[in-house]
């Protein structure tokens, strides 16, 4: 695990931001102090590429803290999304889902709840673990996407393994419709 | 990788047809209003298109007129501040400010809970979360199933005619003055350093309170400081996420790293 945190961490360095920092980063700026919740948490990375520029849309959902013992934490849909410029981390687009509704209006409340069966069994370190090692998979792959480095096929394949246990179910049909064809081609079409 | 062979095709363009409706039911607006102008002249017009700072200020809100009465539980008497001499070493007036807490009922009011907290300790007056939730909803302060932004912090307590300022980069030196000050205090937090779940990597993550690595996502209310084991100074919080979120006392090296992710961002109110 060190070994490929290590590969994973040389391939993102260099001038280039890294995911994970890019995500810590964020609530300390202007517009999202501005705009959203503090509550609020910030989901799994959508890349897209247009016109030869690398971006990265970032649902935002709620979700509560387990206010009791044995209460689990509820998820909720997501309400916005942020991209950023990929290179820059500069706002380029924010989308509030009650004025622009990707989706149909979902009812009130909590659609689900973390952790989720496929990671229930992790510790707390072990989720840590691969929630790095899935970030830094991203670094490498808006890398490849921006021309600057490969993303290999065995790559490929992990950055599809830990997306597909660290993706929270309930959230994964508001993702597919905010990035279909990403989570298509790292998800497949099979699972919800 | 080659970027020919990716399947990650850019975003199809937006299709969503509510929008384009409402964009063509704006345009008809402007139309029918420039149609308008023709025979009321260009103020009314103008004043349809360019509203002035009065026509987009926020709308007065009536407060309720609460008929609640404090129902908090009264603090526990074995709390150990309780026990604890309140002499120069406690920095505020944690005793008297433990009886405002209670548990956030919503998964995303912390914050409305600990601007609730202050209101209720500086005005002397009753008010609930749900009034809260309710006011600040309808001024954009809140969104359902999200939370409150921290630029929307401290605007209940301006509602109640309460000061209030932010500050960033704040210290446990500044937060010692307001309390001095007999002010009140919020500050922003990451919860899973406060309620150390960051320290505890072997703890199973069905255990967690929170989702961990989502930053300073949290607020609560600094009540007191409390240096009467210098040994081991603590701050005293009331921390509606948590039923032990009376009077908890966090050690104060956790606290500041606790703090830190927010950029040490702290609201003070008098």
């Amino acid at each position: 695990m060190e070994r490929m945190l290590a590969q994973s961490g040389a391939a993102a360095a260099g001038n280039g931001p890294t995911m994970e920092r890019m995500l810590e980063e964020l609530r300390a700026t202007p517009l999202y102090r501005q705009l959203v919740p503090m509550e609020a948490g910030i989901g799994w990375p959508i890349p897209l590429r247009r016109e030869g520029a690398v971006f990265v849309t970032l649902p935002l959902f709620g979700f509560g803290v387990a206010r009791s013992e044995g209460k689990r934490i509820e998820i909720h849909p997501p309400f916005a999304s942020l991209t950023l410029a990929w290179s820059t981390k500069r706002p380029t687009k924010y989308v509030d889902f009650a004025f622009e509704r990707p989706w149909p209006k979902p009812p009130a409340g909590p659609v689900g709840i973390f952790p989720h069966e496929s990671i229930a069994t992790l510790s707390v370190g072990e989720y840590r673990e691969r929630r790095s090692e899935l970030l830094a998979l991203y670094d490498e792959l808006c890398g490849a996407l921006s021309g600057t480095g490969s993303f290999p096929a065995d790559r490929s394949a992990r950055f599809s393994e830990l997306l597909r246990l660290l993706v929270e179910p309930s959230l994964r049909p508001y993702y597919r419709a905010l990035g279909p064809s990403f989570f298509d081609r790292f998800l497949g079409t099979s699972t919800p | 990788m080659d970027s020919q062979d990716t399947t990650l095709s850019p975003a199809p363009p937006d299709s969503n047809g509510n929008l384009f409706d409402e964009f063509e039911s704006a345009f008809e607006h402007d139309m029918q209003s420039i149609a308008n102008a023709v025979s009321s002249g260009f103020e009314s017009v103008a004043h349809d298109l360019f509203p002035t700072p009065a026509d987009l200020a926020v709308p007065h809100i009536d407060l309720p007129q609460s008929d609640l009465t404090f129902v908090n539980l009264p603090m526990p008497d074995d709390h150990p501040i309780a026990t604890t001499p309140t002499d120069d070493t406690i920095v505020g007036d944690p005793l008297d400010d433990l009886a405002y807490w209670h548990l956030q009922t919503a998964d995303d009011t912390c914050a409305i809970c600990s601007q609730q907290f202050v209101i209720e300790q500086l005005t002397g007056q009753p008010v609930s979360e749900d009034q809260l939730v309710a006011l600040a909803e309808a001024h954009g302060w809140y969104k359902p199933g999200g939370g409150t932004s921290i630029d929307d912090v401290g605007n209940l307590l301006q509602l109640y005619g309460l000061h209030f300022e932010k500050h960033d980069n704040e210290t446990l030196d500044d937060i010692e003055a307001q309390l001095k000050a007999g002010h009140g205090v919020i500050v922003g937090v990451r919860d899973e350093i406060l309620w150390g779940t960051d320290a505890n990597p072997a703890a199973s993550i069905a255990t967690s309170p929170t989702i961990p690595g989502q930053g300073a996502d949290h607020a609560v209310e600094v009540i007191g400081v409390d240096r009467s084991d210098p040994n081991n100074p603590q701050v005293i919080l009331n921390d509606s996420g948590t039923p032990n979120g009376r009077g908890e006392l966090v050690p104060l090296a956790t606290f500041m790293q606790a703090w830190a992710p927010s950029g040490n961002m702290m609201v003070e109110a008098w």
